[in-house]
């Protein structure tokens, strides 16, 4: 049976690199997937990552060691996520759909290019979210997290997390609704 | 439009993972008449096609990754690359000696206009902040001190520097006033609380104390609050809240939805008896009964026949 979560960051805390190795090990993937969520590019979530570890260990004393050490380091994800997007968002065009150009490609490319853009669009309109917004989505979606653990991860009720995840969606397809009318 | 907010309750639950196969058979039955609804569906769809394709690291970027950060471990935190500028002016004097001298004065010029500006910045905000915590520190002689404090330190983390401490915290400041029942910001206060807080008592507390600032935006709270509040309590105290509010279609919505989904019966009945009171149309009430199967059904459906021979 794997050392829970606590008593790696105690024996963090006393010194113990091998296992914040440990920890980083546990929680990397996830941790990949959800700043990737945010910049779309392997590069950045990788410096997104790195970032993640670096503040969670030197802030590790802050953490109370009450058996939820993934929504603490979660919060850190999402947090520096945020201002990495709110930082790069001028790189972040939105997609034109009517602009795109026509793919030279067969069928079965053709789709998969096409599949590829609406998810573009997809992640354009989930930048658009308010932040606590898009965070929920993105723990739902990504970390397929529960309802539970989102409220205690963005520390509300979980009356409110079920609304922040309807209404987040439901803004996404209202903004790709006018998307395509507009087009 | 009714069928459309049960079925944003059912897609609520599909999307949280907590949907009964019965209720989803509605949600297909309703999604394939519905184009706004379906619409939404697929949104949910392609959100999970979307994280599905989400690429995972390589095990050779994760180990360039995880040696990145053992290398910032042990290096002291990073001074946005003062030691890089201070190499290349070395090596700029080393090739030009003669602007040894203007790289001095501009220097010197630079420390005096430094000290200024640091001297008037700590009448600003954050340093403003950092002078009245050294100032409640410095008067503090003992432990009650410390409760009575307005200020407080949370996430905080304590590290040895050397000789020194390296301190790294969150200020909260607690407020205490006494204000206007309708003034903005005791009704900012009661809304957040009765959306936000995360105890049931202090939700309800906020629901009994707010009738004084009966507004829209309360209104919309309440109906959220009756809507989604885990706790039963807090849901009956802002049924009982929208009561005092002039009939709307809002409300009545939320009530038709509360009368269909709620899982508690007593909740149920007081939202029929709120409808009936308003001559809601039976079919209406009896269509809403019928949204889902839950305890207390048949008495419901009494209830509502004993209204509509009432009304007769």
């Amino acid at each position: 049976m794997p050392l829970p979560d606590d008593n790696l960051v105690a024996e963090t805390l006393a010194g113990s690199q091998a296992a914040y190795e440990l920890l980083i090990g546990r929680y990397e993937k996830l941790v990949f997937k959800v700043a990737w969520s945010y910049a779309r590019e392997r590069e950045a979530a990788l410096d997104i990552c790195q970032d993640v570890f670096v503040t969670a260990y030197r802030n590790l004393g802050a953490y109370r060691r009450t058996g939820a050490f993934r929504s603490w380091l979660m919060q850190i994800v999402h947090r520096r996520s945020s201002n990495w997007l709110r930082d790069n968002r001028r790189h972040h065009g939105f997609v034109d759909l009517e602009r795109l150009p026509e793919p030279r490609v067969g069928p079965v490319q053709e789709s998969a290019v096409l599949a590829d853009e609406a998810r573009r669009a997809l992640f354009d309109r989930m930048d658009r979210l308010n932040p606590r917004q898009r965070a929920a989505l993105t723990m739902r979606y990504f970390e397929r997290a529960p309802v539970s653990e989102i409220a205690r991860t963005l520390e509300c009720s979980e009356g409110v997390t079920r609304n922040l995840l309807c209404r987040g969606l439901e803004q996404m397809r209202m903004q790709l609704e006018s998307s395509r009318s507009e087009s | 439009m009714k069928e459309c907010s049960r079925c944003r309750a059912l897609i609520e639950s599909y999307q949280c993972g907590t949907i009964a196969t019965a209720e989803w058979i509605a949600l297909e039955r309703h999604t394939r008449i519905c184009p706004e609804c379906r619409a939404l569906m697929q949104t949910h769809d392609q959100m999970m096609e979307a994280a599905e394709a989400a690429p995972e690291p390589s095990e050779e970027e994760l180990t360039r990754m995880r040696e990145g950060v053992l290398a910032r471990l042990d290096r002291p935190r990073p001074t946005r690359g003062a030691g890089a500028f201070r190499a290349d002016l070395r090596a700029f004097l080393r090739t030009h000696p003669i602007a040894a001298v203007p790289v001095a004065v501009l220097a010197l010029i630079g420390a005096v206009l430094l000290g200024r500006w640091t001297a008037t910045s700590s009448d600003r905000a954050g340093d403003g902040l950092m002078a009245e915590l050294s100032e409640q520190a410095a008067q503090r002689l003992d432990v009650n001190g410390y409760l009575d404090n307005p200020l407080r330190y949370t996430n905080v983390s304590i590290r040895p520097r050397g000789d020194r401490l390296a301190l790294s915290f969150d200020v909260s400041r607690h407020i205490e006033l006494e204000t206007d029942s309708k003034s903005p910001i005791a009704r900012d206060v009661i809304l957040a609380t009765i959306v936000e807080a995360p105890l049931s008592g202090q939700r309800l507390r906020a629901i009994q104390l707010s009738p004084s600032i009966a507004d829209d935006r309360l209104r919309e709270a309440l109906v959220f609050t009756l809507r989604h509040d885990p706790d039963l309590a807090v849901r009956l105290e802002a049924l009982d809240a929208l009561g005092r509010y002039p009939d709307g279609s809002e409300i009545r919505e939320a009530m038709l939805q509360t009368l269909g989904n709620d899982p508690a019966v007593q909740i149920r009945f007081l939202a029929l008896d709120y409808l009936g009171s308003r001559s809601v149309d039976p079919r209406r009430l009896r269509q809403a009964i019928d949204t889902r199967p839950l305890d207390g059904d048949a008495a419901l459906l009494q209830r509502t026949f004993q209204l509509e021979r009432k009304e007769s």
